[in-house]
């Protein structure tokens, strides 16, 4: 009892002689430098590479001192609202949460500074309460199915390997939609499970050409199981995602982690130097990259030299990850 | 005039025992009886009081209350006719709780009108609890929660009180006074009592039928007439 | 300090029904109810998939909260007339609640940014009078609870949590209690859902985790606070609401506080469970001493 108290009262204390402190070196600090509030939701190398790539960027491009408050939530929804709240108690002027979920609690929460969400998908709506940018990293399956097309326009017969993710729907029929219209055939194959996918590799349909993985978490969490059958019938394994290729996938179209926050950087950039929040629209990725993985590719027959062919022809950034640990790309 | 109670052929069995626990028990009891029930550890006593509260099934043979089959009666019937007092008290109240919210619960059960007042009810029951009706049950003597456990049971008289060993876990002296307040309650409200002992003078005493019980049948029975002629030593010899 | 407070305020006043259904399992039915991870989703996710849809958000809340109490009901339904621990039931059945929670919201995660709330009225006119319709709902649910509590019905969920077979034998529908109690308490988990997601801005299929442990880790350190001090019992009820709010309001003062030390975050989690730790710790000395 008497020892709980104490341990609160101790508590108390530190915080107040804390918060004064703070008060006092405030003061202190003369040359006004720009606050800015970056909101990482969980533990990932995919957050960090965001992170650093807003960073590095701001830093280079503002003229004005920056400083950086990283908020690291852990997959905490109690600590992320705290966090914002401690963010908005520093006074922070711009706020830069990363993904979907941490960007509409930031902007639950915060009206009266900008917010630039990174890697945030959210419809356009919700931008007209608070002072929301959004920087969307999602590419959309029509333009992977156009850049299998323009490397191989022979093929017809796609076979396409997804979860019962409620995410992956859409997206699906989306694939299947823009194969026809360039006369492919998408042949869907949906798992429940991991165990699915052996059952799945083992009776591919025999005209098939080649395996088409979106961004879904199940499936590309059993890539090589997919990646052996890919080598056996000697037909490409095509994600969207780097993680993927370096687990066994051929090549990749997709964005580097680093460029999205590129891309939230510029975005924070111009609000910073006076343009609305509310006539700045939402960013699409653009600067794609192609990653390869070049071993899978020769194991699994295919021709690296069409691929790089057609990259440089849509300007789509190469990036060999061959055994390279993931959150290790710049 | 039909007996409240009856016991027809009952056998219980427990799967995990070669021997049943009662076997072909016959027995009845006329209402306002006080029936003691005596017999060795393990004869099956307290079995026997169990079968009609609804603790246990019998495998074979009814107990018919009033003529009907104490299992077609509904939870809420039985409690109303039948009380239990054993001599663990949690068995008896919810010691978490009051005196007062023990007893609400009683009281809001049988629908009743509450009494005027709870501390002059208690007192006639020779508890000084007048003071204590916010204490939580846990925290009274063995000797209060009994006597408490006893005067809630008979606040709203039950036509058949089940007494198992309700004194046994008390000094000697305050089992002598719960058992003589116990016998005058049940005399005053003519409550039928079932009441299991291990003291043969209490029997003697108190008791106005005895059943002797032996490894689960009936080894005895002694009626009000041969009872007069009986001493606490006769009563032993014949009954374990 | 100020804000400091404030944001105190604001995080517990969204919990405060969680905490209080917490009240409910824990200290009444005297079990640990893990349901309350998945009903809290629940009722985040029902409220906001009905929002979205176009349905007014008073119905919406209203079948949120009784989509709650179906999932209690369920636990209870599980635990076959108390033959099934009440900790495996509640595990279980918010294990399902992760695939139904899943199925009702369609997606991960539905955001009510720009879905109108029973607050966002409120809000939109000045964040005063929004903190107050939330105070004013939580308020309302609170003295529905209290009133509850000191009903009949509290008094036979308390007994029920004392002595089962006790309160069975003395003619009470104890099956009847338990469904009552349990949809009771994952009711006003699904209420704390609900209202979190309007504050937060969306309903996430994630955001129920842990929330079981933090109340209860609350509520003990609440009542190792406040219960020395009452000794009258027919006070019990409310001391007991009392120490649930302070609990939550000493845990997220503490969290609040530790964010402005400027801690480490990769030890900002480990520092949480101490603490949580130390709270339930205290819990079993005070058993051990009654
Ligand atoms: N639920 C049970 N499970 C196993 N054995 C039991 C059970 N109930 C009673 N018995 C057995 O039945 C016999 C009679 O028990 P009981 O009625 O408690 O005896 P008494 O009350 O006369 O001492 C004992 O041998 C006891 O072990
Ligand atoms: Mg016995």
């Amino acid at each position: 009892m008497k020892y709980i108290f104490t341990c609160l009262g101790l508590f108390s204390l530190l915080l107040l002689t804390a918060c004064g402190n703070k008060h006092t070196t405030a003061s202190n600090d003369e040359p006004k430098s720009i606050k800015i509030g970056i909101i990482i939701p969980i533990e990932h190398p995919a957050m960090d590479e965001i992170t650093r790539g807003f960073e590095e960027t701001l830093t280079a491009d503002l003229k004005q001192p920056i400083e950086f408050q990283v908020m690291r939530a852990q997959g905490d929804v109690n600590l992320q609202r705290s966090m914002i709240l401690q963010l908005q108690n520093k006074g922070v002027d711009l706020y830069a949460p990363i993904a979907t979920q941490t960007t509409e609690m930031t902007a639950a929460m915060i009206h009266d500074r900008p917010i630039v969400g990174v890697a945030a998908l959210l419809p356009e709506s919700t931008r007209a309460k608070s002072q929301l940018a959004l920087v969307d990293d999602e590419i959309t399956p029509t333009q992977i199915i156009q850049f299998i097309h323009a490397i191989y326009p022979a093929k017809t017969q796609l076979t396409l390997v997804y979860s019962n993710n409620d995410k992956m729907a859409p997206q699906v029929d989306e694939a299947v939609a823009a194969g026809k219209t360039l006369g492919i055939q998408v042949d869907k194959r949906m798992i429940t499970a991991l165990p699915d996918l052996y059952s799945i590799a083992q009776s591919l349909s025999p005209q098939t050409q080649g395996i088409l993985v979106l961004k879904d978490v199940l499936v590309v969490s059993g890539i090589a199981t997919l990646s052996q059958t890919a080598s056996q019938k000697h037909i490409p394994l095509i994600s969207a995602d780097d993680g993927s290729v370096q687990n066994g996938s051929g090549f990749a179209l997709g964005v580097k982690e680093y460029q999205i926050g590129v891309e939230g950087a510029k975005v924070a950039e111009q609000i910073l130097q006076g343009t609305p929040v509310a006539t700045i629209p939402t960013v699409q990725m653009t600067k794609l990259s192609v990653f390869i993985n070049t071993k899978a590719l020769t194991a699994q027959g295919q021709d690296l030299a069409a691929i790089e062919k057609e990259a440089a022809k849509d300007h789509y950034a190469i990036v060999d990850v061959t055994s390279k640990p993931v959150g290790d790309l710049k | 005039m039909t007996p409240l109670l009856q016991f027809e052929h009952i056998t219980l069995k427990h799967p995990s025992l070669e021997r049943p626990i009662l076997d072909d028990i016959n027995y009845t009891v006329q209402k306002g009886d006080c029936v003691v029930v005596l017999g060795a550890n393990g004869s099956g006593k307290s079995s026997l009081l169990k079968l009609l509260d609804g603790r246990y099934r019998t495998n074979d043979g009814k107990v018919l209350l009033k003529d009907k089959n104490i299992l077609s009666l509904s939870s809420r019937t039985r409690a109303h006719c039948i009380h239990t007092l054993t001599q663990s008290a949690q068995d008896n109240l919810f010691l978490d709780l009051t005196i007062f919210e023990n007893y609400q619960l009683i009281q809001k059960r049988n629908k009743a009108d509450a009494i005027d007042s709870l501390a002059d009810y208690l007192q006639a029951f020779n508890v000084k609890l007048a003071a204590k009706l916010d204490v939580l049950v846990a925290r009274l003597s063995g000797g209060e929660q009994q006597a408490l456990a006893l005067a809630l049971a008979v606040l709203y008289p039950p036509e058949i009180l089940l007494l198992d060993e309700h004194t046994s876990a008390l000094d000697p002296k305050t089992a002598e006074h719960l058992m003589a307040l116990t016998a005058r309650i049940i005399h005053e409200r003519h409550i039928t009592a079932l009441l299991t002992t291990h003291n043969v003078s209490h029997a003697l005493t108190y008791g106005d039928r005895i059943l002797a019980l032996k490894e689960g049948c009936v080894h005895d029975c002694i009626e009000r007439n041969d009872k007069e002629n009986l001493t606490a030593e006769m009563l032993m010899a014949r009954c374990y | 300090m100020i804000s400091l407070l404030l944001a105190t305020l604001t995080q517990s006043l969204t919990l405060i029904p969680l905490a209080l259904g917490i009240n409910l399992s824990y200290t009444l039915l005297r079990a640990t109810d893990m349901t309350i991870d998945g009903s809290f989703v629940l009722g985040a996710g029902v409220f906001a998939q009905l929002v979205t849809m176009g349905i007014s958000p008073i119905i919406a809340f209203l079948v949120a909260l009784s989509c709650g109490a179906v999932a209690g009901a369920f636990t209870a339904f599980l635990q076959n007339g108390g033959k099934v621990d009440p900790l495996l039931a509640g595990i279980l059945t918010s294990f399902i609640l992760y695939s139904v929670n899943m199925a009702i919201m369609g997606r991960p995660n539905i955001n009510l940014l720009s879905t109108p709330t029973l607050f966002s009225g409120a809000f939109a006119h000045s964040t005063t009078l929004g903190w107050f319709s939330v105070a004013l709902v939580v308020g309302l649910l609170v003295v529905a609870f209290y009133t509850l509590l000191q009903s009949r019905l509290g008094l036979c969920l308390r007994a029920f949590g004392d002595n089962p077979a006790l309160l069975s034998r003395q003619g009470y529908n104890v099956t009847y209690l338990r469904v009552t109690g349990f949809s009771l308490n994952n009711l006003l988990a699904a209420a704390s859902g609900a209202i979190t997601a309007q504050i937060i801005g969306y309903a996430d299929i994630g955001m129920g985790v842990g929330m079981t442990l933090i109340g209860i880790g609350a509520i003990v350190l609440g009542q190792h606070i406040i219960l020395p001090f009452i000794k009258k019992h027919y006070l019990r009820a409310g001391s007991e609401l009392l120490a649930g709010f302070i609990g939550i309001a000493l845990y997220f003062f503490i969290l609040n506080g530790l964010l402005r030390f400027n801690i480490n975050p990769i030890y900002l989690k480990l520092l949480l469970g101490i603490l949580l730790a130390l709270f339930l710790r205290t819990a079993t000395r005070k058993a051990s001493f009654s």
